[in-house]
């Protein structure tokens, strides 16, 4: 009898498999997972301070933002209970309920999620779906007042909005943020360190940087390549292939193109942050782009957030619930460009979503998130 | 040594399957990003490496097997 008893084939292929999966997630596990420190505190590209700064007028105490009454509550919705502004409901009144809510969605967390993951059929990979766009456009858009704050520096309206019938329902959370300057919308980041992987709660960042109000980032750490400019300061600026949003010491935001972008050029204009994750979804007038940059699998009904920009101060946040049919079936790109476009921004650009999705108002969420998850980087107000 | 030429293909065969991995989640999820990271790169190199010996041994044998077969010919 042979001493070297050789393996069938079907073993070996078995055996192969295994190995495979098991390195796949050894590496995962090391180079996606495991947090890793950059050792840099990154270069001031850009300083905000009393001598160059430039003010916004913030709107007059209890005047409501234009913007959500004129475009998106339509005519329908006005005479419908529901519609109606809340102005004198306390923020934290609304948000206990939809805390409460939110508990009860994930106890009865469905698994239809998945059934949703795909469901964007009519939509090419990289174009507009003009259908959606005019869906959102048209639709009677129904809104609810959830939070009002008035500070020193900043004035921020949160309301609950939604528009669409059982699983084709969407509901967002639409933050319109003025700022009397542009160092009021700040950035900060997990553990208050730069690097790889390093991810934290969004409740622990706002709590850590005094945040009244919170919403998640690009996830810059999940990935090595993109630009990353935090509060002035630069952390890295090695392009990858994705969209770039800027916003720029005089209180403009734009998006680039990464074959479009001069880094150089742009940082000498003064920018105050950088994100890279997008894509873009405005063209800087208000339209909606024809086509994005990005996949089918990304284009997908899901939890997003987006960030937007009206004017220099003025700032429009939105996260749109998802993978919740009949409470929120989440937004495409395209739905959530015309969401943007409706709501009176220019420029506009897709930040992290699915479950990062996540809205905060003084340490409560804002939005029902898909369970939710740790983050590397938070946008807020406050500190 | 028979037990390295052995491993080898093996070795490569695992290698491939990762980078299969990666490619597949690099297209639905670009931002992942898992071909062009730091990590990776060194992976395609020790990839490219295992390929290399793996095919130099794998014509070495084979032209040692016909050789051998030619013999037993004649």
């Amino acid at each position: 009898m042979s001493k070297n008893k050789r393996m069938p084939v079907w073993g070996m292929i078995v055996t192969d498999t295994l190995l495979v999966c098991a390195a796949v997630g050894t590496f995962m596990l090391f180079d996606y997972v495991m947090p890793h420190s950059a050792n840099t505190k990154g270069t001031v590209v850009a300083e905000v301070d009393s001598a160059n700064k430039t003010s916004f007028a913030l709107p007059k105490s209890g005047e409501k933002s234009g913007v959500t009454e004129d475009s998106v509550v339509s005519d329908d919705s006005t005479d419908d209970e529901s519609s109606v502004s809340q102005d004198n409901d306390s923020p934290a009144n609304s948000i206990s309920e939809d805390s409460s809510r939110a508990e009860k969605k994930k106890k009865e967390h469905h698994e239809h999620t998945k059934e949703n993951w795909y469901d964007n059929t009519d939509t090419d990979e990289y174009t507009a779906d003009k259908n959606l766009v005019n869906n959102v456009l048209n639709a009677d858009v129904q809104s609810e007042r959830v939070v009002t704050y008035e500070g020193d520096d900043a004035v921020i309206y949160i309301d609950k909005k939604w528009f669409g019938e059982g699983d084709d329902k969407i509901t967002y959370y639409s933050a319109d943020i003025y700022v009397s300057s542009v160092d009021v919308l700040k950035t900060g980041l997990a553990k208050d360190t730069y690097g790889k992987n390093i991810k934290d709660s969004i409740f622990n960042m706002a709590s850590e940087n005094n945040a009244v109000f919170a919403v998640n980032g690009d996830f810059y750490g999940n990935s090595e390549e993109g630009i990353v400019v935090r509060n002035g300061i630069k952390y890295r600026d090695n392009l990858n292939d994705v969209d770039i949003c800027v916003l720029f010491t005089n209180g403009e935001m734009k998006t680039y193109t990464y074959e479009e972008f001069d880094t150089e050029a742009v940082l000498a204009q003064g920018v105050w942050q950088a994100w890279c994750f997008g894509p873009m979804l405005l063209d800087g007038k208000g339209g909606v782009l024809d086509s994005f940059n990005t996949t089918t699998y990304l284009n997908s009904a899901n939890p997003r957030s987006a960030i937007g920009y009206i004017e220099p101060g003025h700032y429009k946040i939105v996260t749109v619930d998802g993978r919740d049919p009949g409470y929120s079936k989440g937004a495409t790109l395209s739905e959530l460009a015309a969401i943007m476009a409706d709501e009176g921004c220019t420029t506009a650009y897709n930040l992290d979503g699915g479950c990062s999705a996540m809205m905060v108002y003084e340490g409560e969420l804002v939005n029902i998130p898909d369970r939710g998850r740790e983050i590397s980087d938070i946008i807020y107000i406050g500190g | 040594m028979k037990r390295i030429v052995r491993i080898l293909p093996h070795a490569t065969i695992v290698m491939v399957g990762m980078f299969m991995f990666f490619w597949v989640l690099d297209i639905l999820n670009p931002t992942m990003n898992l071909i062009n990271r730091k990590a990776s790169n060194k992976l395609m190199i020790i990839m490219l490496v295992l390929a290399l010996i793996t095919s130099i041994m794998d014509i070495y044998h084979e032209r040692k097997y016909d050789s051998l077969k030619t013999k037993d010919e004649t």
